[in-house]
């Protein structure tokens, strides 16, 4: 102990090392618990995102117009897929805006002010990505100013694709719904089972970059192709945004509990527009 | 106007990691295709200005200032490239005085030294229980990073060169004209 305590590199190392550990240990820490990060933290991360937006705007320009050309290819075969569907739309809409109108009606006679399904969306664009492929953070350029919260639903390509991280004024951070973090809100979801039974549970991400529906008492309910919604209990996010769809169904390496696996409704790996869902109920 | 010469070179690095987010965005896509790589124009940056200018010391306030806003902005936790881009400065100004002045050995350097911060997030991710990452995900992303390393390395090596020799960190070049 006399040694290393007189060897003044070594001790110079140890010290580093515990510095680094505790930096990192505090922030993380201060990640998870703070609701708003720090002034000096949301200023600079909104100061980094000005040149980001300067920047992706020409790209984003090209990205574009490569992406129409690629849909302007597509257009025969989904005017194809519409034509057979518009037949249905005039019936189907209005039928919304009759049970829509019901629904307003049954709610101001219950007194109700508001839903678990009621939301407000807001769009915003992907203008950064953490260089590692491990961390599952996307940055957005819209923030805490445009009335983005800690803790919101974000969806995109027509599914859940994960919640916001840190709001700040300009910008926020997007933690994916695969992200593999141990401590990360995991989204309570439910799914139409057979019978009209309805059940419960959370989604967990798979170290492979998968999603499973976990907690389930009865999964033998379940059978492929059943879709998984968010249930808005737990706060947070509002009932009825998709998640996506039973894959298959297994038991555990142990043959246990069920393991469902679900194949993601929105577009995790290629999300370059996203809409940020406001629950409209307080949590 | 001399005081803004003296600070190109941060002004470049901001122009970098602001790249760095947007390329790891499209890159992203060709993770559908297997292609999985981190992206690391910053680091690279940084090891190229100080195996070129070996003199500077005032690049270790560069490389700690870069490292906490690039931390706060893609992570929003302390500690990844605050502890990297220092040491990496560290690392790049003893080896320039003995490799020889040739862009190879720089390359070989900079391919080893995105490996080691490969490894080093891995190592955090999984400690700090912010990902569980499997070992094998690890080789495939060392792979993924010699591609793309050397590729970030050949797009950018004569810019940062030019920028380190021309525009040094908080040195006025026009004192020594004078």
């Amino acid at each position: 102990m006399k040694k290393f305590l007189e060897n003044k590199k070594l001790l110079m190392t140890f010290v580093t090392v515990l510095l680094i550990l505790v930096v990192l240990a505090g922030s993380v820490s201060l990640r998870k618990k703070r609701t708003t990060p720090l002034l000096i933290q949301s200023f600079g991360n909104d100061v980094a995102s000005i040149a980001a937006n300067v920047v992706n705007f020409p790209v984003s320009l090209l990205s574009g117009g490569a992406t129409n050309v690629h849909e302007l290819l597509q257009v025969q075969a989904e005017n194809n897929r519409l034509k057979s569907q518009i037949d249905d739309l005039g019936q189907t809409k209005a039928r919304n805006a009759a049970l829509e109108a019901e629904n307003s009606q049954l709610q101001a006679a219950l007194k109700l002010n508001g839903t678990l399904s009621g939301y407000t969306t807001i769009n915003a664009s992907v203008i950064s990505r953490s260089p590692d492929t491990w961390s599952d953070l996307l940055i957005i350029n819209k923030g805490s100013a445009s009335g983005i919260a800690k803790n919101m639903a974000v969806m995109s390509g027509g599914g859940v694709i994960g919640r916001v991280l840190e709001a700040n004024a300009a910008t926020s951070k997007v933690e994916l719904i695969t992200t593999t973090d141990q401590s990360a809100n995991r989204f309570a979801v439910e799914a139409d089972a057979k019978a009209g039974q309805k059940v419960h549970g959370i989604i967990n991400a798979n170290t492979n970059n998968s999603l499973s529906f976990t907690q389930v008492v009865d999964s033998a309910k379940l059978t492929k192709g059943t879709e998984v919604y968010t249930s808005g209990l737990g706060g947070n996010s509002p009932k009825g945004l998709l998640v996506g769809k039973v894959a298959v169904t297994t038991k555990d390496s142990y043959g246990l509990s069920d393991v469902i696996k679900i194949k993601p409704a929105g577009n995790v790996s290629d999300a370059s527009v996203v809409t940020v869902i406001k629950r409209r109920v307080a949590n | 106007m001399r005081i803004f010469h003296q600070w190109v070179l941060a002004l470049a690095l901001y122009l970098a990691l602001s790249c760095e987010g947007l390329v790891s965005v499209y890159i992203q896509h060709l993770a559908i295709h297997g292609f999985i790589a981190p992206v690391f124009v910053l680091p690279i940056a940084v090891m190229i200005i100080n195996l070129i200018d070996d003199l500077n010391v005032q690049e270790y306030w560069l490389a700690l200032g870069a490292g906490i806003v690039a931390d706060l902005y893609f992570w929003g936790i302390i500690g990844i490239y605050t502890v990297f881009l220092p040491v990496s400065v560290w690392c790049c100004h003893r080896l320039a005085r003995i490799l020889p002045d040739f862009w190879l050995f720089r390359l070989i350097v900079v391919l080893v030294g995105t490996s080691c911060l490969t490894a080093y997030i891995w190592l955090i991710l999984n400690f700090m229980g912010l990902a569980t990452v499997s070992a094998i995900s690890l080789w495939q992303n060392l792979f993924g990073n010699l591609i793309m390393s050397s590729v970030l390395f050949g797009c950018t090596y004569w810019l940062w060169g030019w920028l380190s020799q021309s525009y040094p960190f908080l040195v006025d070049l026009d004192a020594y004209r004078k």
